[in-house]
């Protein structure tokens, strides 16, 4: 009890929220003898929405053509009647027609029509019927119409459902379909250095975007330093992203935040596929496990360099001076993701899931057998890190109108890196003057968590969300050890590795209301408390949103958000590295705040277009950054020494196009951005851009379905280069290192521009009766982007003219460089589906 | 995918405007008289290397202050310089002050130019750090006669012991070498090996030691052995040492200078920030745009020169030390 102390001080005020939540409970009770019937009532309300309704009562699924509902209203009133009865008084006096299959609810047209389903639409959360869309409707493009609904019917502001096709169709560097590098054509976001699946939103950095695996937190995202996310494409069933105003639901990251949906898995047979690529190769499998009760889902995915590696390194030794020592190297990245759902009953399911992702690379050198003779040497290194999360749920329909989700979880990232350094004298075998050096270096998160999440339907035009979630942390930042073996004396020197437990809770209530058929309000509260070392730091984050419709095709939005961030990742650099580190905010320091104000205008043109256009204004404080020459402290001082406190300010505009039906699909957007920030102890106190402060953003993305075989996707990007340190001026080198160099004289950080970045890429699908190949070409055009400016000496005007005896003189002309990098980058892959 | 992963390179001019401003470097060493360079910046396409250009304060003025005193008023000047590791002489140029720096001395140094504008900083001479004593163990020796003269082969691994003084920070500069000079056998030879302490990379991380060379620096700071006595692991590889078969040990006095440096913390700084600039995952990753760039680290206040001191402290260990019989 004493553990929970810190609680105490609070209590008084989540009083009222339980309160509530306990009234909601009682309710429950109450209406649970009504469960498995329908009841609704609406009043010339749009009939996407009304079905989500039926979907979220009935645990069914909506397929249809998108133009049997162009533009119908419903009228409906049923009071706790079966799934039939209600059907038929929905569509009475239409001219559609249903039928129920299963977990699906077809519907048609009364005429003579032949009915070819083209696209559905699902609820994600309801949806355990994508294996029904595979085995069954495979040709069924799974919707954008989510989108629409996101975009003119919902509160949110910046949202986004990406489905599992999204991604795959999305052409990309070397095939590998990736939902961040899909997400990285959204307006408002950047995807860092080029080629990998880095993701900056609105200005933000990468730590401020919570990844989730089905709802549990997942650190380290990225495989080979972010040239692929820890997202198997084959595992995904879609993902939710919010990038401007966020669900209460939501906190703990300042900028964004994603739930990808795993597979549940086929409830009618065994299916899957198999997909080989260039770098990686990846198998899906699922299927019933027990009758229509239990299915599962199983991905695995493994990149193959070694397959180039091994063979040149074979080689290279073989190759290799007999003095000389072999080498070693290898690198490789695994995922897997599997996951079981039982089903009890319509109202009741469990699930439990599993992923672990892992990159791995050695390499060394070392006396081979064959050729020791009088000496032997060994350098060998070790470099693991990945994460593990492991989850299971329980997820129930207490009454029609009310759902819940409760979940016990473990996650995990942890990165590991040791080297070791072996030398001796031998004679006849024996190791003379062993000296040996061995520096390892461990980092690590790893949190349990419980949480329980509602959704309470208390009437058509009112639900509710809300719940509560806690997490133990436990943080090992960094521990680091050197041990020295020379002349049998072992030295060790240990840094700081001390790890850190905390408590974290959070709970939160979202209310979303329709006032008449025009206004939607939603307005909710999310409050978090952060106990570590003792202390304990707490968060408020309110949320409000609304949506009105100035016509029926017509809408605007506004909204505010607050969200509080205890915990972030150290990172030098732009890419992914096993170094990183992640911490919570102690002693002292406050937890990073963002405040953000958005407003958006969207218009549904002929039911074809979604016209948006969303602006934000954010303002954060207390983030987090190196100080200014960091570096200069050893390694393995505590973190929290190497950090500055600030403050900064992003502010934009996301236009965008979108048309997610039709042969031809696609969108368009343009974005443009002004992210700042400023620390006391960081470019001397001065406000500096952000690195991605990309200010114009253009994408187009086009999906082409030529005919049942063939499919052309492409894609252009075209935006303001990232903001870099470029020092122009230099200085006297003092003599005091072993090596000279050019000294440069310090500059404000992020003081140039890169120039204007653009690219194509295009991607050619060819379906096969068994599969399909896709064919990539990365940067169709071979418009090499500069990535950085270095200074170097020029290698055009290296020679001089010879002199009076002929001799040729070596001027070394200093030049700033543009450092470009990716060419043209072709790509094939073949998908077997089975 | 290396193939595909190519990148190339294109000369440009960035449009940014950069202004010169003023530099002073100057090492107050213990024993040496104090010169200082104070020079202006330049942008990096102004001068070819070949041919040069004039980045001398030539009108310009330096103050020297010591312990809160004006010593001198420096204007510039040209003179000889005797590099001990060389036979000849060369011009040096600058401002040469009349202070010789003593152990205590607060330094301040302050560079006016009528065209760049003004420069200062400061230094504290630190105290010198005794080497207590050199303890060796010799291996793998091998005694060969070579007509008259007997060449001794070995390896040594030595503890270099000194007590850190517990109450202020020190940085140190590791320095060795052998003296030949008073040696007829000029083909007496060591390899020195610093690999063997963990001290010298103290700021080397886990990720660095697998990418990074570190070879060559030897500074540290007392942070892990402050106030304690401590051996630093030094090896003697491939020791070649001739004597005359008549004079034995008296033939050939070479011996090895240790010389553990007392360095200021703007001497250590600045040299960390050299290596992590050129070596360190951060620099490495910064010259490809991957990262910040790092800085070599100035304690002038335009940011560029470094004011710095060292007071040396060494103790010479014959090679024949190495080779008697107790």
């Amino acid at each position: 009890m004493r553990k929970l102390r810190f609680l105490i001080p609070v209590l008084g005020k989540l009083l009222i929220m339980f309160r509530l939540i306990c009234l909601i409970l009682v309710l429950c009770v109450a209406e649970s003898v009504y469960a498995g019937k329908i009841t609704l009532k609406s009043v010339d309300r749009p009939a996407e929405e009304v079905f989500a309704e039926v979907m979220r009562q009935s645990g069914k699924n909506f397929i249809y053509s998108s133009d049997i509902l162009k533009g119908l209203k419903v009228r409906v009133d049923v009071k706790n009647k079966s799934l039939g009865k209600t059907l038929r008084e929905l569509f009475k006096g239409t001219d559609i027609e249903y039928k129920i299959k299963g977990d699906n609810i077809l519907l048609m047209r009364r005429k003579k029509e032949k009915f070819v389903p083209k696209r559905s639409i699902s609820d994600p959360r309801l949806m355990d019927t994508d294996s029904i869309k595979v085995g069954i409707l495979r040709d069924v493009i799974v919707d954008g119409s989510r989108n629409k609904t996101l975009a003119m019917n919902s509160t949110d502001i910046g949202a986004l459902n990406v489905s599992k096709d999204m991604i795959a169709r999305t052409p990309v560097i070397f095939g590998e379909s990736d939902v961040i590098k899909t997400l990285q054509f959204e307006p408002g976001v950047s995807g860092g250095v080029e080629g990998t699946a880095g993701l900056y939103v609105h200005g933000g950095n990468m730590d401020e975007n919570l990844y989730m695996l089905d709802n549990i937190p997942l650190y380290q995202v990225n495989h080979l330093g972010g040239l692929f996310s820890a997202f198997n494409t084959e595992a995904i069933k879609n993902v939710d992203f919010y990038k401007s105003t966020f669900p209460a639901k939501f906190d703990g990251r300042l900028s964004s935040f994603m739930d990808v949906y795993t597979r549940d898995g086929s409830n009618k047979k065994l299916n899957g596929s198999i997909r080989l690529g260039l770098t990686s190769g990846a198998a899906h499998f699922e299927g019933p496990l027990y009758k229509d009760k239990t299915t599962f889902s199983l991905s695995a995915r493994r990149s193959w360099y070694e397959l180039l590696t091994l063979p040149a390194v074979a080689i290279a030794n073989s190759i290799n001076d007999k003095e000389d020592d072999d080498f070693s190297f290898g690198y490789a990245f695994t995922d897997v993701n599997a996951k079981i759902t039982h089903k009890f009953s319509n109202r009741s399911r469990v699930y439990a899931l599993f992923y672990y992702g892992e990159d791995y690379l050695n390499n060394g050198t070392h006396t081979p057998e064959d050729k020791k003779n009088d000496y032997y040497d060994k350098d060998e290194s070790r470099l693991r890190w990945g994460n593990i999360v492991a989850s299971a749920g329980w997820i129930y329909d207490f009454t029609p109108s009310l759902w819940g989700k409760v979940c016990g979880a473990f996650t995990r990232y942890y990165s590991t890196m040791s080297t070791l350094t072996e030398s001796a004298t031998l004679n006849d075998g024996e190791k003379l003057n062993f000296t040996s050096n061995k520096v390892s270096s461990h980092n690590s998160i790893s949190d349990w968590i419980i949480k329980a999440d509602f959704e309470w339907r208390s009437s058509m035009i009112n639900k509710l969300n809300f719940g509560a979630s806690m997490t133990f942390h436990n943080f090992l930042p960094s521990r680091d050890s050197r041990e020295l073996v020379a002349d049998g004396v072992t030295t060790v020197l240990e840094g700081n590795g001390m790890d850190y437990k905390a408590r974290e809770f959070n709970i939160y209530a979202e209310d979303n209301l329709s006032l008449g058929d025009r206004l939607k309000l939603n307005f909710g509260l999310h409050y978090s408390l952060f106990n570590i070392t003792g202390k304990t730091k707490f968060g408020l984050s309110p949320r409000i949103a609304f949506n009105y419709h100035l016509k029926d095709n017509v809408s605007i939005k506004g909204g505010y958000s607050r969200t509080v961030q205890y915990i972030h990742q150290l990172s030098q650099s732009s890419i992914s590295l096993p170094t990183d580190q992640w911490v919570p905010v102690i002693d002292s320091q406050s937890p990073q705040v963002a405040d953000k104000i958005a407003v958006g205008a969207y218009w549904n043109a002929g039911n074809m277009f979604v016209v948006s256009v969303e602006g934000y204004y954010k303002w954060m404080k207390h983030l987090v950054d190196y100080k200014d020459e960091y570096y200069l402290l050893p390694p393995d001082m505590q973190w929290n020494a190497v950090l500055a406190e600030g403050k900064g300010t992003s502010k934009g505009v996301d236009f965008k196009i979108s048309k997610e039906f039709g042969k031809v699909s696609g969108q368009i957007s343009y974005s443009l951005l002004w992210a700042d920030r400023q620390f006391a102890e960081r470019n001397g106190g001065r406000k500096y851009p952000a690195r991605f402060d990309n200010r114009h953003k253009i994408n187009v993305l086009v999906n082409w379905k030529i005919n049942d075989k063939w499919e052309l996707g492409a894609s252009w990007t075209g935006m303001s280069g990232n903001m870099i340190t470029l020092p122009t001026q230099c200085w006297v080198d003092p003599g005091l290192a072993p090596w000279h160099y050019n000294m440069l004289l310090k500059t404000d950080i992020n003081n140039f521009r890169l120039p204007f970045y653009h690219r194509l890429d295009l991607s050619f699908t060819r379906h096969t009766r068994h599969g399909y190949w896709t064919f990539g070409l990365y940067n169709a055009y071979c418009n090499m982007n500069t990535i950085a400016v270095r200074m170097d000496y020029s290698n055009s005007q290296f020679i001089s003219a010879p002199d009076e005896n002929g001799y040729y003189s070596y001027k070394l002309i200093p030049v700033f460089q543009k450092i470009k990098l990716l060419p043209t980058i072709p790509s094939v892959s073949y998908t077997w589906l089975f | 995918m290396t193939i595909v992963l190519t990148g190339c390179y294109s000369d440009f001019e960035p449009d940014i405007d950069s202004t010169p401003v003023v530099c002073i470097n100057a090492n107050a060493k213990v024993g040496d008289v104090l010169k200082i360079f104070a020079t202006r910046t330049w942008r990096w396409t102004e001068i070819n290397q070949d041919e040069g250009a004039d980045i001398q304060l030539k009108d310009g003025e330096v103050s020297l202050y010591v312990n809160g005193e004006l010593f001198e008023v420096l204007h510039y000047s040209e003179w000889d310089y005797h590099d001990p590791k060389y036979s000849w002489v060369n011009k040096q140029c600058g401002f040469l002050s009349s202070y010789y720096p003593q152990p205590g001395d607060k330094i301040k140094i302050m560079a006016h130019s009528p065209l760049y504008g003004d420069a200062e900083g400061e230094v504290t001479v630190p105290f010198p750090v005794e080497i207590n004593e050199v303890e060796s163990l010799v291996s793998d020796l091998d005694v060969c006669q070579e007509g008259n003269t007997v060449l001794y082969r070995a390896n040594v691994s030595l503890g270099i012991r000194f007590t850190d003084p517990l109450d202020i920070t020190n940085y140190y500069l590791f320095e060795s070498n052998l003296n030949t000079y008073e040696s007829s056998f000029h083909d007496t030879r060591v390899v020195f090996d610093y690999n063997s302490e963990p001290l010298f990379t103290e700021h080397v991380s886990s990720l660095e030691s697998v990418i990074s060379e570190t070879s060559g620096y030897t500074v540290f700071s007392d942070r892990m052995v402050s106030g304690k006595t401590y051996p630093l692991h030094i090896r003697l590889n491939e020791i070649e040492y001739r004597v005359s078969s008549e004079n034995g040990f008296e033939s050939n006095k070479s011996y090895i200078r240790f010389a553990l440096n007392s360095i200021s913390e703007s001497y250590y700084r600045h040299v960390i920030s050299v290596w992590e600039s050129n070596d360190g995952i951060n620099g490495i990753l910064g010259d490809v745009g991957l990262a910040d760039p790092v800085w070599e680290c100035s304690n002038v206040s335009t940011g560029a020169g470094v004011i710095s001191a060292i007071t040396p402290a060494s103790i010479k260990v014959p090679l024949s030390s190495f080779f008697k019989e107790d």
